[in-house]
């Protein structure tokens, strides 16, 4: 069983312990440092911090010895050469359906790491990141060196290969609200899944942008978002352009995959071959950031939901968490331990872990929970942490 | 390493200075530059109490009488 969680936080890194049946926070590492995101590589037990410092750029921090000691990573860099087509965030006139203006292209450069996804046990020391503005990058050192992948970034999709030349064909990404902080309004990738029992089977999604795939390792890519609709373009089962917030899979049953997106809960049982809505907002189920999927049983998974995309707070009130374990067609909603008064609390992308039978949450109003018998009931492991960013249990 | 130091450095632009800090202290500059070498967006460098006028190639002159300093801009609240 799990006993450690991290947490990235607004003001540094967290690692709560248990011991002896309680569990307790150790002090503040990265202290005064933003973390969007903080996890444990299973593989050597190496955690890895992403600090988004406000100062001196974004870098990752990885620690051998379980937290005592930290080093900065300095080598997740983009290439010379490496472009990209300016987007910029739609004022109240913008019609999306008028012609595309000249494309304006930037140099790239790293404004946020925003996730860290491992590579399986056969391929010690593959590391794969996201990135805003929307690169992958890929180490097979343990972080040593990393490698922008070409393929994704040269995708049609975003305008061809932009290091040869200018676009051969138009930029269909679009940005990310969370890159506002950096001045500029480009896609991110927030999620990156690895197929356990096929690593060449991979998934990244990014917001604005929708799911994509790759069946051979990454050398080439596709979007899989069929049955994904969209409530905010006139195209709402349109190609590109849906606002995956999250998306996991089922590490044992791959197959079975989760999102929680902008416009709902959505399931596929079948790798992302195709998906389905399977929200409930009869229930307040559907809109929110988190989503987490049960390891074992891919019919299963938790969200912790929000009220809507115009008001991003928890519904009410009062904090709940919900439940599947039927594949979406039902949902149970869990409220023992959590307040039910003046709650407001919004939890974030990678602000919900489950693993076995715990599940663990936080939020922007710094508050932890933890359940110990899958999302039924609920302890409270701290009130005052600052902005959580991410969960991960270690 | 190099906390609180006052270093005597050659150069003939902020370029070369920043150049010669990063042979003293390898990664120095990734602290204060991008990956193009541009002064990060927070980050302001002063020739004596001047701001330096080239962000992106860090040409402006230096001689060994200037004091070169790097300052967090004052952003945020």
């Amino acid at each position: 069983m799990s006993q450690r969680i991290l947490l990235g936080t607004r003001k540094g890194t967290v690692i709560i312990e248990q011991k002896d049946g309680f569990w307790q926070a150790k002090p503040m590492i990265h202290q005064g440092i933003p973390v969007c995101y903080v996890a444990c590589d299973k593989r050597d037990g190496t955690l890895w911090a992403s600090l988004d410092h406000g100062h001196w750029g974004p870098k990752l921090s990885r620690s051998k010895d379980g937290g005592e000691t930290w080093q900065d990573v300095l080598s997740l860099k983009y290439p010379e050469g490496a472009r990209y087509i300016v987007k910029y965030l739609p004022t109240e006139d913008f019609d999306p359906e008028a012609p595309a203006k000249e494309p304006e292209y930037k140099d790239a450069t790293v404004y946020k790491i925003w996730n860290l996804t491992f590579g399986t046990a056969e391929q010690p020391g593959r590391i794969y990141a996201g990135t805003i503005p929307g690169g992958l990058f890929i180490s097979d050192d343990g972080g040593e060196s990393w490698q922008l992948n070409r393929p994704l970034w040269d995708h049609h999709s975003r305008g061809g290969n932009l290091f040869a030349g200018d676009a051969t064909s138009e930029n269909k990404w679009f940005g990310t609200p969370a890159s506002i902080d950096y001045g500029v309004f480009e896609p991110g990738i927030h999620s990156i899944i690895v197929n356990r029992q096929n690593p060449d089977n991979l998934y990244m999604a990014a917001s604005s942008v929708g799911v994509m795939q790759s069946t051979d390792g990454g050398k080439s890519w596709f979007g899989a978002n069929k049955g994904m609709l969209m409530d905010y373009l006139p195209n709402p089962e349109a190609e590109w352009g849906h606002d995956p917030h999250f998306v996991t899979a089922c590490a044992s049953q791959p197959q079975h995959m989760w999102q929680q997106n902008h416009c709902g809960i959505f399931y596929s049982d079948n790798g992302a071959k195709t998906w389905r809505k399977v929200s409930n907002p009869e229930q307040g189920i559907h809109f929110g950031f988190p989503i987490a999927a049960d390891d074992n049983n891919g019919l299963c998974a938790w969200v912790v939901p929000a009220r809507a995309d115009s008001e991003r707070m928890a519904l009410d009130g009062g904090l709940f968490v919900a439940r599947t374990d039927d594949g979406g067609q039902t949902w149970k909603k869990f409220t023992q331990g959590l307040p039910q008064q003046n709650a407001y609390d919004i939890v974030y992308r990678h602000a919900l872990d489950a693993t076995e039978d715990m599940v663990c949450f936080a939020s922007t109003t710094g508050n932890v929970y933890l359940s110990e018998d899958r999302g039924e009931t609920w302890q409270c492991l701290g009130n005052n942490f600052p902005p959580v960013y991410s969960v991960r249990f270690a | 390493m190099l906390a609180d130091e006052n270093l005597h450095l050659s150069g003939q632009s902020v370029s070369d200075v920043i150049k010669n800090i990063e042979l003293l202290a390898p990664g120095f500059s990734h602290y204060i530059l991008d990956e193009h070498g541009q002064v990060r967006r927070h980050v302001v460098i002063c020739i004596d109490e001047e701001f330096i006028i080239d962000r992106k190639k860090l040409s402006d002159k230096i001689t060994e009488e200037n004091t070169l300093y790097v300052f967090q801009a004052l952003t945020g609240g």
